[in-house]
């Protein structure tokens, strides 16, 4: 059963389309990461969802219910914004707080003094200092709970934001952008954390980020968003590994995918800049493919096979890794390559380096950018058998 | 500060000198004022200037300017009126600068232009139409005459319209998801991260209806209503411009609350007038 659905969302302002038919069913428990280039319509399909921005068209369901038209604060789920949006005259304890008292209690009841005097609102007073206490447990946010935002670290306010959120067990949880305030390695702690909040809660989370390492070590299933549509939707290995289209493959991954040009040959042999690969598409022979190949599926190689021929460009030594630059001929763009510290002892720039791909590493792509499918071995040994 | 110390040292004695001496100036007439009500009668019209009188009469002046004139109740009225023009002029401003800043909706850009153009409107071109129409109502001579015309300040929802510009869309929208009401929004979120902006309104709004003589003079008939300008006029009226001692005594008292009130609340004025970058 899906927890959140969008059908056929199209959203513009006054002329230009921001979403142009987004589909998307979200299961219960689910953690899901939007991800996509800046201004592709991440953050617009997210408060879509919301309800803080009303769709031009199609439907949204949560929890198999359609809520077109159902105000934000009805729809029961819980945002936690970019700039953390914490009330800023409120100590930490009455933001967490804040949910809770618009929930159960009245106008009246909130009232500063003479909301005291209501039978009732004491116990549910105690009831909901209990549950913010949990949270700011939860979170580590105990000690901090009289500070207002102003004299809070970035994490802790990101921390807080996240308190606020999950106080009131929503349906799901939005998130824009949650961590890009802060520094590298809180992020990357963050990151853990919000997964394990994940685990634990065992709630549905919709991740918006543009940073892919996020939505590749936190999600269940990233969704590609281009240009106001989705583009590819599937666990992190199958986006990585089987891009359906040229723009995720070349958006997801770093540094970046290779993309050579390459022409459909006999029996759906490809032949990429004058080296036939092990895989066959589906394509008529003649036709022009472009073709990716990973920085780390591509090996130097010394022997005297066929190799792509070129010399080294440029070498960046991360420590862990190094990426090196190889200029070949017919390629307008270094091919990357990708290599232990070990291996790339030897590599100097301007040397001759050949190159080959690793075996069924490649994907292909016709001229639209759509992937082209690669064919079973099984045919490939009958075709040779 | 900073630019005391970068300034060279003859540059920054020039600058302070001519601040003193036009802090002097405009001092000297409330200087003058104080002195006056603490002298007898005798000593005011003398031709030598003496800033302490030889005979202090003090006690005479401001019993005589509290008995010939109910000087507390001008300044019960004038706090009256003062408070509720800003009371009023927040709780009409706050919502109207909130739609105006973060509410989408058709013809927002020329209710804007509209606000615009009513802080050109000078008071005093409408205080005539604006007499006979509560003429017409029946309400001249009164305090809501006194306070009506102004409890909506174009100027107040433009200020705050700019302020709530500056607050992020993402707190508002926080406040949405958290169950608060549009309404809720204006008095729980924008009021308290607009603070600074109402103080600066405030001190604007309440000085100048404390010190306005222009409009209640208009609709005010019966001394009771008068608010302190107007108690000062009458008073030199009724004791025809000859005791000056009491006179300067009433001026006084009458000037005190707003001194009072800067004093303790200096550095709020400062920042305030700061803020709306009209100083
Ligand atoms: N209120 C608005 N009025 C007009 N255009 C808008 C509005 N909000 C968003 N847009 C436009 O919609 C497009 C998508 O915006 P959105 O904020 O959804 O992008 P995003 O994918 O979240 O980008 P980022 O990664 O930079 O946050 C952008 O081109 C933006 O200019
Ligand atoms: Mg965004």
């Amino acid at each position: 059963m899906a927890q959140v659905a969008v059908r056929k969302i199209r959203k513009s302002f006054d002329r230009t389309d921001v979403l142009r038919g987004v589909d998307l069913d979200i299961a219960h428990g689910e953690f899901i990461s939007l991800v996509g280039p800046s201004g592709c319509g991440k953050s617009t399909l997210l408060r879509v969802i919301a309800g803080l921005e009303t769709q031009t068209d199609g439907d949204v369901l949560i929890g198999e219910q359609n809520v077109n038209g159902v105000r934000a604060s009805r729809r029961d789920l819980a945002m936690v914004f970019q700039s953390y949006a914490l009330y800023p005259h409120l100590s930490v304890f009455d933001n967490i707080a804040v949910p809770l008292r618009m929930r159960r209690l009245n106008a009246w009841q909130r009232l500063p003094v003479a909301g005291r005097l209501v039978p009732g609102v004491r116990r549910i007073d105690r009831e909901i200092g209990a549950e913010v206490e949990r949270v700011a447990a939860l979170l580590g946010l105990a000690d901090l709970l009289g500070r207002k935002p102003g004299q809070l670290s970035g994490g802790q306010r990101q921390r807080v934001a996240v308190g606020r959120a999950i106080v009131r067990h929503p349906k799901a949880f939005l998130l824009d952008e949650p961590l890009s305030n802060l520094d590298a390695k809180l992020r990357v702690h963050m990151r853990a954390e919000i997964a394990q909040l994940h685990r634990r809660l065992g709630a549905t989370f919709i991740y918006v980020t543009h940073d892919q390492a996020e939505a590749m070590t936190m999600s269940d299933r990233i969704a590609v968003m281009m240009a106001g549509n989705i583009v590819q939707v599937g666990t992190p290995d199958e986006i990585y590994s089987h891009p359906r289209d040229i723009r995720v493959a070349e958006f997801i991954g770093s540094p970046k995918i290779n993309i050579l040009p390459g022409r459909v040959e006999a029996e759906g042999r490809v032949v990429v800049l004058g080296l036939p690969l092990d895989q066959r598409v589906d394509a008529a022979p003649g036709t022009a493919v472009r073709v990716g190949i990973r920085p780390e599926a591509v090996r130097p190689t010394s022997g005297s096979e066929p190799a792509w021929k070129g010399s080294v460009g440029y070498v960046e030594n991360l420590g862990s890794e190094v990426f090196v630059h190889v200029e070949v001929g017919g390629v307008d763009e270094p091919v990357l390559v990708r290599l232990e510290p070990s291996e790339a002892r030897a590599i100097a720039v301007g040397s001759p380096l050949a190159l080959l791909p690793r075996p069924s590493a490649a994907s292909f792509f016709d001229d639209r950018g759509h992937s082209l499918p690669v064919r079973p071995l099984a045919y490939r040994q009958a075709a040779h058998g | 500060m900073s630019i005391a110390t970068r300034l060279p040292r003859p540059a920054a004695i020039a600058r302070h000198l001519v601040l003193l001496v036009l802090a002097a100036v405009t001092l000297l007439p409330f200087v003058w004022m104080i002195s006056t009500s603490l002298k007898p009668q005798a000593e005011v019209f003398l031709s030598e200037i003496r800033w302490w009188p030889e005979k202090l009469h003090v006690v005479e002046n401001y019993t005589a300017a509290f008995a010939k004139a109910p000087l507390l109740r001008f300044l019960l009225n004038g706090a009256v009126v003062t408070a509720a023009i800003f009371v009023l002029q927040v709780a009409v401003a706050l919502p109207a600068a909130y739609a105006l800043a973060k509410l989408r909706f058709r013809g927002r850009q020329t209710v804007f232009a509209l606000v615009l153009f009513c802080v050109l409107i000078p008071p005093q071109a409408i205080a005539v139409p604006l007499f006979l129409l509560f003429h017409q109502l029946g309400i001249l001579d009164s305090y809501a005459a006194l306070i009506v015309p102004f409890t909506i300040s174009v100027f107040g929802i433009f200020l705050m319209r700019q302020f709530f510009l500056g607050v992020p869309d993402d707190l508002v929208d926080a406040a949405r998801m958290d169950g608060i009401s549009e309404v809720g929004i204006v008095w729980r979120v924008m009021l308290p991260t607009a603070i600074p902006a109402v103080t600066a309104f405030g001190i604007f709004s309440v000085v100048a209806h404390w010190n306005d003589y222009f409009w209640p003079l208009i609709v005010l008939n019966s001394e009771p209503l008068f608010t302190p300008p107007l108690g000062v006029a009458a008073f030199r009226n009724a004791e025809a411009g000859t005791d000056y001692g009491p006179l300067m005594a009433a001026a006084t008292v009458i000037i005190a609350p707003l001194v009072v009130a800067f004093l303790f609340a200096q550095r709020r004025f400062i920042e305030g007038i700061a803020f709306t970058g009209l100083k």
